[in-house]
């Protein structure tokens, strides 16, 4: 166990930190904890285990109108006018193929779901090329022309990123129990929506890493990250016996870790003291067990007085 | 039919119904409440089938009385302060609110005005929404007193008419459906009528010059004992005099609707409806303009291609800044809610665009069934409906939390339409010591 | 609930708008009510507190001295006259300020815009709304009623996010008070669902990856109660705010009285 959370750790700092070759990151993020905090964290990652200008980091956005101060040292593009055209023309210029380049795109929801493919295929042109880009899963993806006019069978934008992408971030707000996510649907209708306190905490988040490896293995590991002092805490699952687990087990091992039927009946007729007290007084099934004591009245004309 | 005693207020002050009994109580109301002269069971209710016989014959329309001289005169005066200005121009007929001191105007129906939460009525430059489920027209009676106050107010003085209506429908026997002024009950028209006879006034004359002791008089039939503490002092009552009337919808405004009291608007497109409300407005600058849209959208008047959002909410959005722009506009609609619901994103912004909103739910056939069994012995007392209320001119735009849902009810009676607070006939029980008497002769 | 009047503050230090943190970062909020909560009372305590950094709310922040920022204020849905009316009562005249702007798109709104037609659209904010908002010394924008343009024309949530984006870069914080009645952006529900609610949905929800600050205002669930008008929530947007001196959103949830003299009242919840 603890050498898996060990390499799971650090195959976190290595993605996070781009020393693991990935050309596509997609963080998955909903407006109750936003990936401002993550991107930071990359970034914070990236400068203090690259050095200096080893790494050509640009920021290409749909959204927000300026940088914000933990990524200060990337170059800011405002694409939100420009056609996916001009986007890519962009983006390809400012890349610098004798260094590493970080492509920072946010959001991917922005770009419509019909170039997706396309779009994110042209830039990794090369090796050295890593785009890293937020995809908002609390955006509902409706029907677009393109998708009705072929009886929708053209995957959405989120099937194609998660496809696509090599490691996959996905955050959640950091809460103790994680209900979370069964409440979501109900968290935006109205009642909460625009007004649920308590997320998009800066300092504690938790983040599901997925990682396609090389071998074609996909692995999965869930972390809480402190944003204050850079560090991850793998999670690990409470491993809480449950008859679910005996679901779970069945038919993957080669061995019987489960009560069979018979071991069952064993383990029913075993006696516990509480037996004895019944069998003494309570052979007659049902039967109500008097005894009779010295103040009780006894009434002898009493045609129902008959305590046997 | 609860109308049918229609043709005994019309020959009005002239000949006052005197076998009338002592209870103004309303004698065989069916439990589906309709207007005279529709049918009651309406799948495509609207203008066509509002036919109705010729209208009352005998008082044709007043001859000699230059309305148009009105229309013709325009203001030079340059419009530094247009609510100022209006307000001195015509006092008579407006009344301050009592939270900005804003100038209000009459509904029509004074338990409405109450409503509006001003403690006086609706203010001028704004505009009204009543929605109403089902498909009864009780919120067409409020549009119909609303446009008889209107004419009520324009003849005021018949030198100087303050009132014009503008009505956006394709039937234009809208006017000949106005009702008439409520003339007090049977005892207080007999008293009228006395003093009538002693008088020696004609009933010609009674229209042509209005004479005010009577009107006072009617006022007092208005105020009668429980509404007594809403009133102010008799004084201001006194200078509110005409702020707002009564009206009987058994009978007919007398005399009718003049063609130069009332423009009718078809309806055709909205940019064509919404010029010509611009040139109505232009020409009738300096009176009050009453536009009144009955049953909004009903596709018996308004196509399909109407009754798209990018079609009516920018109507509905000019309105209200025509609203702003002229102090002398007031406006107001009635939209079916069975044919546009209330979760409709239509229904939903028309109501923010609007100053005021509130919706009529007349009671379902049982629950009328129930009221009138409950109130056996007080046929008036059955209400008709809830008035669930959304918006108020200017106290919501400030903030104030007024969604008020079951709190009132509303009751149709031939002398009123009445609004009042909503109570389950057991919870009356117990409130009402007046009622108690009734449960007692029941046990 | 405690029955003590409180203050309204929505950053740590007894901060509303955060003026001197505005020099570092912009400021997006979003106010965002319902039928029956209306915010105009809000509107009107926060353009004081944007010109004067005064609060009536609050004790000891009720002398004006010199105007801390331009103001522009848009609407799509009100005249001039509405918040002229509410802020005589706070004892600012907004006509006398000059560093008070009104861009009144609500008067000719649709004689100027053509809802079939998206370049009306884009025409009306090209010359109507950005030249006249100073380049030199960014103001802090109000704008109120852009939903309207969403409901009733053919423009795509996206396009309006793009005024929205040239919005936020001309200003120094921008406040966007928008209508959330889930009747305009429920997509859960299903037996209404329009194209344009579609759209105002993905726009709220845009919208909401690109605030710092979201300030709610909703009536009870119990409906109307005669001492409370409703709830002021005040949450943290998806976008952290990075404010001098560390500088903090106070997360949290005050219960509000407007009465009928418009006199306003807050409590903790």
């Amino acid at each position: 166990m603890s050498s898996q959370t060990q390499s799971s750790a650090v195959l976190l700092q290595r993605v996070l930190s781009l020393k693991e070759a990935s050309p596509l990151i997609l963080v998955l993020d909903t407006i109750f904890q936003s990936s401002h905090t993550l991107l930071s964290e990359i970034n914070h990652r990236i400068s203090t285990s690259h050095p200096a200008n080893t790494v050509n980091k640009q920021f290409f956005s749909f959204e927000t109108t300026a940088l914000s101060p933990g990524l200060s040292d990337f170059e800011f593009h405002d694409v939100s006018c420009l056609c996916i055209k001009q986007v890519i023309e962009l983006i390809s210029s400012k890349i610098n193929p004798s260094v590493k380049n970080l492509i920072l795109i946010d959001s991917i929801n922005y770009v419509e779901n019909v170039h997706l493919s396309k779009f994110i295929n042209e830039i990794i042109q090369s090796e050295n090329i890593t785009i890293l880009t937020t995809y908002h899963t609390s955006l509902p993806e409706f029907e677009n022309n393109y998708q009705s006019n072929q009886q929708g069978v053209y995957p959405s934008s989120y099937s194609l990123l998660t496809f696509i992408a090599s490691t996959i971030l996905e955050i959640l707000p950091h809460t103790p129990n994680t209900h979370m996510q069964d409440d979501e649907e109900s968290l935006l209708k109205d009642r909460t929506l625009l007004q649920s306190k308590g997320y998009n905490n800066t300092d504690f988040i938790t983040l599901h890493l997925t990682n396609k490896r090389k071998s074609g293995r996909s692995v999965n590991y869930p972390f809480t990250l402190n944003l204050r002092n850079h560090e991850a805490y793998p999670l690990v699952k409470q491993q809480t016996p449950t008859e679910s687990d005996e679901d779970l087990l069945k038919g993957l091992t080669t061995f019987n870790l489960t009560t069979s039927a018979k071991q069952k009946i064993v383990k029913d007729q075993v006696e516990l003291p509480y037996f004895q007290a019944q069998e003494l007084m309570g052979e007659a099934a049902g039967a109500i067990v008097y005894q009779y004591e010295k103040d009780d009245d006894y009434d002898e004309e009493d045609p129902y007085e008959d305590p046997f | 039919m609860s109308f049918r005693k229609r043709s005994d207020i019309i020959s009005g002050g002239a000949n006052p119904a005197p076998n009338r009994g002592p209870v103004p109580s309303i004698p065989g109301r069916g439990p589906i409440p309709s207007i005279p002269g529709r049918t009651p069971v309406v799948p495509g209710r609207g203008p066509i089938i509002a036919t109705r016989g010729p209208m009352v014959p005998g008082r044709g329309v007043p001859v000699g009385r230059d309305v148009t001289g009105g229309i013709a005169k325009t203001s030079d005066e340059t419009e530094i302060d247009q609510e100022q200005e209006i307000v001195n121009k015509f006092k008579e007929i407006l009344k301050p609110s009592s939270l900005n001191s804003s100038p209000t105007i009459s509904t029509g129906i004074p338990d409405l005005d109450k409503l509006m939460g001003h403690q006086a009525g609706m203010p001028l430059g704004s505009s009204l929404l009543i929605e109403e489920n089902g498909s009864t027209d009780f919120s067409g009676i409020i549009l119909k007193s609303f446009g008889s106050q209107g004419i009520i107010h324009n003849r005021l003085d018949a030198q100087s008419p303050n009132t014009h209506l503008v009505v956006l429908t394709l039937n234009t026997n809208w006017a000949k459906e106005l009702p008439g002024l409520y003339k007090g009950n049977s005892k207080q028209r007999k008293k009228m009528a006395i003093k009538e006879n002693e008088d020696k006034l004609s009933v010609q004359n009674l229209i042509n010059k209005p004479d005010k002791d009577l009107r006072i008089a009617w006022r007092y039939g208005i105020n009668d004992a429980k509404k007594r503490e809403l009133e102010k002092s008799a004084a201001e009552d006194d200078i509110y005099k005409n702020f707002n009337h009564q009206f009987d919808i058994t009978t007919k405004l007398n005399p009718l609707v003049n063609p130069t009291e009332i423009t009718y608007i078809p309806v055709t497109n909205f940019a064509k409806i919404y010029k010509q409300l611009l040139q109505v407005l232009e020409q009738q600058k300096d009176k009050i303009v009453r536009l009144i849209i009955p049953s909004f959208l009903n596709p018996a008047m308004y196509s399909p291609m109407l009754t798209t959002l990018t079609e009516v909410l920018p109507f509905i959005h000019k309105l209200k800044a025509l609203t702003r722009t002229h102090t002398n506009l007031i406006i107001a609609a009635t939209i079916p809610l069975d044919l546009y619901s209330k979760d409709s994103i239509l229904v939903k912004t028309m109501e923010s665009l609007f100053d005021s909103v509130i919706q009529l739910e007349p009671f379902k056939q049982d629950m009328l069934a129930f009221l009138e069994k409950a109130y056996k012995n007080e046929p008036t007392k059955v209400s008709h409906g809830l008035v669930h209320i959304f918006k108020l001119n200017s106290l919501s735009d400030n903030g104030q939390m007024l969604v008020t849902k079951n709190e009132y009810s509303f009751k149709n009676g031939r002398k009123k339409f009445e609004i009042e607070e909503w109570g389950i006939p057991v919870d009356d029980e117990a409130d009402e010591g007046e009622k108690q008497t009734t449960k007692d002769i029941e046990f | 609930m405690t029955s003590q009047k409180q203050e309204l503050h929505l950053f740590s230090g007894n901060a509303i708008i955060p003026h001197k943190s505005l020099t570092k970062s912009h400021l997006f909020t979003t106010i965002s009510h319902v039928q029956g909560t209306s915010p105009t009372w809000l509107v009107n305590y926060l353009i004081d507190n944007a010109l004067y950094d005064t609060c009536l709310l609050n004790e000891g922040q009720s002398t004006r001295s010199s105007v801390k920022s331009g103001v522009v204020f848009i609407s799509l849905i009100n005249d001039s006259k509405t918040y002229e009316a509410g802020l005589k009562k706070l004892g600012v005249d907004l006509k006398s300020i000059p560093q008070f702007q009104f861009i009144d798109l609500f008067t000719d709104l649709f004689t100027k815009v053509q809802p079939q037609e998206p370049q009306s659209i884009a025409k009306l904010f090209d010359s109507e709304v950005f030249p006249h908002i100073s380049k030199t010394k960014k103001p802090i924008i109000f704008i109120e009623g852009l939903e309207l343009l969403l409901l009733s024309t053919q423009i795509t949530s996206i396009q309006l996010l793009g005024y929205l984006s040239q919005l936020t870069s001309l200003s120094k914080s921008l406040f966007l008070i928008t209508p959330s009645d889930s009747e305009l952006h429920d997509i859960t529900t299903i037996n209404t669902q329009s194209s344009r609610q579609h759209q105002y949905h993905d726009f709220l929800i845009r919208v909401l990856h690109r605030t710092n600050l979201n300030i709610a205002l909703r009536p009870l669930s119990t409906g109307k109660a005669k001492d409370v008008t409703g709830t002021l929530t005040i949450s943290r947007g998806s976008v952290p705010f990075e404010g001098l001196d560390g500088l903090e959103i106070l997360e949290r949830e005050y219960l509000y009285l407007v009465s009928r003299d418009n006199s306003v009242k807050l409590f903790f919840r």
